[in-house]
């Protein structure tokens, strides 16, 4: 709550408004049936056309400017919560999209995505509903608490008692009804997990003719789901018949008390009056509404909780700590001293006592098989995480003064996955270095190879990739984040197994032409495949977080089992 | 026009819909109409007991004699808080059948359904459609429709029988008054459900840049390293704040709009309040129609219960055009063009033999992929597709496996045409082990069973042993029951495509499919692997489709596949002698040493 009530702070005037005129109109509806019981008792009963008149235009005067406050409201309130949900979402987003790798690791990209999304949605819903809660039910029990002390002690004192009982009937009935939504929410995530499951797996499912059995997996999770969620709307459903039986109720024991009441000709000497009474049983009606309100909120409430409690896990985290260097590129030989590290909150060592060096220009392969540690190099190579043990160093600075921007300037990366976003491919590649003129652009996707691709479409740079580039292939984003790394002036060039989606053919291809562009600039190619390594001036076998062998290839063939045996296994006996 | 035409249809859609739960729709009617009567008796008692008090009041406050009736009073009182119990009692069993069945039906029903209907489409259905859209329809769409449907029956079986019970009573009671009340009616309905569609408009503006923020933010944690290693989060922190920005506006104006459709509809209500207490007071006072200070009474009552059914009424209209866009959805899908089965029990014999005859095929009929392919493969022949990503090698898997059927041609498997067998009989002699390896949530145990529930512990052990992954999953904390999910991440790509192999040998079919089969698997495990690999082989028919070309040199026959089509075949040596793209191929992963 700390965390989020400060987005809240710049609305406070507003908020503040919101209440006056909740005041207001609140009691414009009240004085109405007020007004009524003037017109029975003071013009029915004297005959006075007069003062009927006059009461009803002021009753419309009211009703009218009750409407008015109550637009009004509208309009702040809707200004309020658009505004709140807005600014919470974007400082979500700004604090997830700004964290360091650890703190993001920690969370999760889903349980990131589910902060973001699902549970900022939730709380800007329910606190735009709880706004009004807050503002508007203590005004409208108050209100018509004290127009029926007007008129009668006894029969205020008996709407008073009618809503603790209520509350005290809901109770037991609402208590456990975020454990019921909690339950159906985790059972709709079973049964779409479940089909994203089936839908990816369809030709394995059919091959062994499994239809029926995934089939009996969903339709399980879809009826606990709405077991859960029909008990929890039953639960749901008893506020307002609940509510309105016991405030009816209570009329009714109104009405026969204020009968017997009214034969008292002490009480009737004070002012005691028909309408008074008839008033009176018509601000049940006004306390009504704010007593499901309450109960309404109060149901929700745990749910919101939980919602605030997982916003604010993130919205606490540290930002990331200040850049040490100037953030401009450093060139030189790239040194890693005695480098091991182990991911946080692990005790295991993915790297362990690693050095090596690349000379400035030279082109350096990492091969090994998955789990040695590959990718963790690179990983530290971007500076995404500090070593735990050694120090890495580029022309002789060490990562800690060239600063975060420096190393993420000089070392440019193509990852693995070949991530693309939703936009151009324009857009995409320019990620690489935005003042990049459109010739460049071009330049670098025809030696990504790519140029067939754009001049396949009508829209040639234009064309749009969709979300994650759900719109082509594996090998095409690779290919499109190969470009963009290139793009990018940098003076060490990494490729995560950046050619595994590309056959043998379309790889030799675009390394030839990689290498002339790239002539002069330190590459360093991360891979499984021993024909991609096999040209670079050295190569780094690495097993276990280590390095087992280093050199030429012709050397490494006689020298190192690890590297002989990737390649016999990949290219055959002869190649050795 | 034909919009409306379409609404009208899936409106009539839903309502026929209803019919295996008709019968509980008549009892929830009974049980309104019951809670209805009730409410609207309320008033009626309420107008006697003023009158009573009244009566009593105007003589005694003036110190004349007056006498109150009170057993007849308490009688009164009695009456009134029976009929409020009753009411109560009868809207919660409204309340209970409506979400029992009601919402069951249309919720829980229709998504067994659609599971259902996935089983019985064409595998070119799931490969057309984003994963996320299906799932999203039979979650999201069938959460809106359940949701409206659920409030629009409550809305039509009550709230229409209110509204109708109300304007017979008042004017039964006095129709002058009536008059006065009825006539704001239909401004403030028409006037809210304008509003109310007004407002709709602007939160439909929200959801769509509320699914653009997702598919941003979706985007921007799953690139997190690239966003990263490219300085991307000022890029994306700024797409982000536009569309908080858009969606603000939207969302400001949404809800002011939907928040003066109550006070709008209070106001009229007010005005047929004021009209009751001026005109009733004139008549009173006067002595007209024989009104009394009850009767001004019971009227404010009734008009008061006017408001609840009129605002729903008006938020149904609203919720209209975004149901029946979801309900469109979900009867779309349901709607889909399902597999025709054949009625044949023919079955292969299951000795291996495979032959594409002329076989034509293409996945968009622009742009033909397969023409007029024959290939003849003995029973144990070992058969490699060889080609550049994206060349269609995975096409002639699923011909085979019937994933997609042949355009023209025929395929048989011994002997007997695919499309003359049901296809779970044709699947039945095919095993398969894929590039992108997929196990289901569930332990490592059923997985490698998932092809033959029935095998022994031993065989699915020793089917283990063969893929070498035994001794890891023993490894494992518990073993052959630990269980794989979403989090697993102490199971590589590796060792789960190890299982999906073992999975393979434990099914025992005559003809194997081995797609990138050990891409993702150590080269060190895959040298040990590669005699489990050459077993599974034996004394079997195998269609291997590899990047390696190491692995798939002894093939009894390569097809070489390029742009769809089959541009080489015959045997490796014929191959490499022919000098054609193959060995371009070929040769291309030692040029990369040069």
């Amino acid at each position: 709550m700390k965390t989020i009530l400060p987005i809240l702070k710049p609305y406070r005037k507003q908020i503040l408004l919101t209440g006056l005129l909740c005041i207001l109109f609140t009691l414009g509806g009240a004085f109405l049936p007020y007004l009524m019981s003037r017109i029975v008792d003071d013009g029915i009963a004297a005959g006075d056309m007069g003062v009927i008149l006059k009461f009803g235009g002021l009753m419309l005067a009211l009703a009218v400017v009750s409407m008015l406050c109550a637009v009004w409201m509208g309009a702040v309130n809707a200004r309020i919560s658009a505004s709140f949900s807005s600014d919470l979402k974007r400082s979500i987003f700004n604090k997830a999209s700004g964290l360091d790798f650890e703190h993001f690791s920690k969370i999760g990209t889903s349980g990131l995505l589910t902060r973001s999304t699902h549970d900022v949605s939730t709380i800007s819903d329910i606190s735009g509903m709880f706004v009004n809660v807050v503002v508007m039910v203590p005004i409208m029990i108050a209100g018509g608490v004290a127009f029926a002390f007007l008129s009668d002690r006894v029969l205020a004192l008996i709407l008073l008692v009618s809503m603790p009982i209520a509350f005290l009937i809901l109770f037991p009935i609402l208590r456990h009804l975020d454990r019921l939504w909690k339950l159906s929410d985790e059972y709709i995530d079973e049964q779409n997990r479940l089909m994203r499951e089936r839908l990816s797996g369809i030709r394995v499912i059919r091959a062994f003719d499994k239809e029926a059995h995934e089939h009996g997996r969903i339709a399980h999770a879809t009826e606990e789901m709405a077991k859960y969620i029909i008990r929890a709307n039953v639960r749901a459903g008893y506020v307002n018949p609940v509510c309105m039986l016991v405030l009816n109720l209570a009329a009714v024991v109104m009405l026969l008390v204020g009968a017997n009441r009214l034969q008292n000709p002490v009480l009737m000497e004070k002012g005691l009056t028909a309408g008074g009474i008839i008033a009176t049983v018509q601000y049940v009606a006004l306390i009504l509404n704010g007593v499901m309100m309450l109960s309404w909120t109060f149901a929700f409430l745990p749910h919101l909780k939980v919602c605030v409690n997982r916003v604010t896990e993130v919205l606490e985290l540290p930002d990331e700590p200040t850049d040490a260097g100037d953030g401009a590129v450093v060139e030189g030989d790239l040194v890693l001293d005695n480098v091991s590290f182990a991911y946080p909150d692990s005790e295991l060592r993915t790297i362990s006592d690693l050095s090596f060096t690349v000379k400035a220009g030279e082109t350096a392969a990492i091969i090994g098989g998955t789990g040695s540690g590959k990718s963790t190099i690179l990983k530290l190579l971007l500076d995404f995480y500090p070593p735990t043990g050694g120090s890495i160093s580029l022309g002789g600075i060490p990562y800690e003064k060239i600063g975060r921007g420096g190393v993420r300037e000089s070392v440019s990366a193509s990852l693995q996955k070949g991530m693309v976003f939703e936009g151009t491919v324009l857009d995409n590649v320019r990620m690489g270095d935005p003042n990049a003129s459109e010739e460049a652009v071009r330049n670098v996707l025809d030696i990504a190879q790519m140029t067939e691709f754009v001049e396949s479409h009508e829209e040639g740079l234009n064309y749009r990739l969709a979300q994650s580039g759900a719109n082509i292939s594996g090998g095409q984003k690779q290919r499109i984040s190969i470009a963009r790394t290139i793009l990018k002036r940098a003076s060490v060039y990494v490729f995560d197994d950046s050619f595994s989606a590309l056959d043998y053919l379309t790889e030799s291809k675009l390394r030839k032409s990689l290498n002339r562009y790239l002539a002069g600039k330190t590459q360093i190619i991360i891979t499984q495949r021993a024909a991609t390594a096999m040209r670079c001036d050295r190569i780094f076998v690495l097993e276990q977080g280590s390095i087992v062998g280093s050199g030429k290839h012709e050397e490494l063939v006689k020298t190192c089992r690890v590297y002989r045996e990737i390649v016999r296994s990949q290219l055959g006996g002869e190649a050795v | 026009m034909k919009q409306q035409k379409t609404s009208g249809k899936i409106v009539l859609r839903i309502l026929k819909d209803t019919k295996p739960i008709a019968g509980w729709l008549v009892l929830g009617a009974f049980v309104a109409l019951f809670s209805v009567a009730l409410s609207l008796v309320t008033p009626e008692i309420l107008r006697a007991l003023s009158d009573r008090l009244y009566d009593y009041w105007e003589p005694a406050h003036l110190g004349q004699p007056a006498t109150f009736d009170n057993h007849a009073f308490a009688l009164g009182c009695v009456l009134l808080a029976a009929a409020y119990a009753g009411s109560s009692l009868a809207a919660i069993g409204e309340m209970l059948i409506m979400n029992n069945v009601v919402s069951k039906h249309f919720t829980c029903v229709i998504r067994i359904r659609m599971s259902d209907k996935i089983r019985r489409l064409p595998v070119r259905y799931v490969d057309q459609t984003p994963n996320g859209e299906i799932i999203s329809h039979m979650t999201d769409d069938v959460s809106t429709m359940g949701t409206t449907i659920h409030s629009f029956l409550e809305t039509l079986i009550s709230g229409v029988l209110k509204l109708i019970g109300i304007i017979v009573l008042i004017f039964l009671l006095n129709p002058i008054l009536a008059a006065a009340v009825i006539v704001f009616v239909p401004l403030s309905l028409i006037l809210s459900a304008k509003i109310a569609g007004k407002s709709e408009k602007y939160f439909a503006e929200v959801r769509k840049k509320n699914g653009e923020m997702y598919a941003l933010t979706e985007e921007t944690f799953t690139g997190f390293d690239t966003v990263k290693a490219f300085h991307l989060e000022k890029r994306q922190q700024k797409r982000q704040a536009e569309l908080c920005d858009d969606m603000r506006e939207a969302a400001r104006k949404g809800t002011f709009l939907a928040s003066i459709v109550q006070p709008i509809v209070a106001l009229s209500n007010n005005i047929a309040y004021i009209a009751i207490c001026i005109i009733g007071g004139i008549f009173v006072a006067n002595n007209l129609f024989g009104m009394s200070v009850g009767t001004i009474v019971a009227f404010v009552l009734y008009a008061r219960m006017f408001a609840g059914p009129l605002e729903s009424i008006a938020q149904g209209f609203s919720m209209l055009q975004h149901t029946i866009a979801s309900a469109e959805r979900v009867y779309r899908m349901l709607d889909e063009e399902e597999m025709t089965e054949t009625a044949e029990e023919t079955a292969p014999e299951g000795k291996g033999n495979v032959q594409f005859e002329s076989v034509d095929f293409s996945y968009d009929p622009k742009q033909p992929l397969i023409k007029g392919l024959t290939i003849n493969v003995h029973a144990g022949e070992k058969v490699a597709i060889v080609g550049p990503t994206g060349g269609g090698k995975t096409t002639i898997v699923n011909l085979l496996m019937r994933f997609y059927d042949v355009d023209g041609g025929r395929i048989l498997v011994d002997g007997k045409d695919v499309m003359q067998m049901p296809r779970n009989a044709l699947r039945s002699v095919f095993s398969m082990v894929l590039q992108d390896t997929w196990l289901f949530s569930g332990t490592i145990y059923d997985n490698i069973a998932y092809g033959r529930p029935d095998a022994t512990e031993e065989e699915v052990h020793e089917a283990a042993k063969r893929a070498h992954v035994d001794r890891f999953i023993r490894s494992l904390p518990n073993g052959y029951d630990t269980v794989i999910n979403e989090e697993t991440t102490n199971i590589s790509g590796g060792q789960k495509q190890l299982l999906t192999i073992a999975r393979a040998y434990l099914a025992n079919r005559p003809i194997l499919i081995l797609d990138e089969a050990t891409s993702n698997v150590d080269t060190r495990t895959e040298i040990l692997i590669q005699r489990t690999m050459d077993d599974l082989m034996r004394d079997r028919t195998s269609f291997v489709i590899a990047h390696r070309l190491s692995t798939i040199v002894d093939a009894d026959t390569i097809l070489v596949v390029n742009n769809g089509s089959i541009v080489e075949q015959g045997t490796h040596r014929e191959l490499l002698e022919k000098n054609g793209f193959y060995a371009e191929i070929y040769n291309s992963q030692y040029e990369l040493l040069n």
